[in-house]
């Protein structure tokens, strides 16, 4: 299975606020581990 | 998390990096990174497109079962920490992917509550066999 180019054209936000694109890290030549987590209460 | 943070020289040996990602407001994220001192990146996703373009879904009665109920009670009890103050959605179930840099998605895993999440030894497995587990 193979990753949905779509996908890796998301952007996500840091907590700061500033954006952070999914697909850097995903280009870094390294493999990535994404953990969705549930809510955080 | 704490299983991920005991095994991080593991996954770093296989040249992995560990993203969380959260649908949470920024505030509720850094509350809760200072409470557990998570050493991973913490991304938000507040409208919950990476969230939806996983696959992933939400449940109430999947997230309110017994023993998501026994669960919280027993963390509760355990280390004390507080749940974080004002409205969430707590129906989130969340899921772990594992993704190499040419695109293969390695191990896809939708976690059926929220209180299932994959061994990290099927983690590990997944990176070092490549096997794909979805």
């Amino acid at each position: 299975m193979r990753l949905n180019s779509s996908v890796s054209g998301l952007t996500l936000l840091r907590v700061d606020g500033r954006s952070q694109p999914l697909k850097p890290i995903l280009t870094n030549g390294r493999s990535t581990l994404l953990v969705f987590l549930r809510h955080l209460g | 998390m704490a299983q991920l943070r005991r095994h991080q020289t593991e996954f770093a040996a296989l040249q992995t990096d560990i993203v969380t990602i959260s649908f949470e407001a920024a505030w509720r994220a850094e509350i809760w990174l200072e409470e557990t001192g998570s050493p991973f990146p913490l991304w938000l996703d507040p409208d919950r497109t990476a969230y939806h373009a996983f696959g992933l879904q939400r449940s109430f009665w999947r997230s309110w079962g017994p023993k998501n109920l026994w669960y919280y009670a027993r963390r509760l009890g355990r280390n004390g920490r507080k749940p974080i103050k004002g409205k969430t959605d707590t129906h989130q179930l969340g899921g772990d992917f594992i993704l190499e840099p040419d695109g293969k998605v390695l191990l896809a895993y939708r976690s059926h509550d929220p209180t299932d999440r994959p061994a990290v030894r099927l983690l590990l497995d997944a990176l070092e066999n490549g096997r794909s587990t979805t």
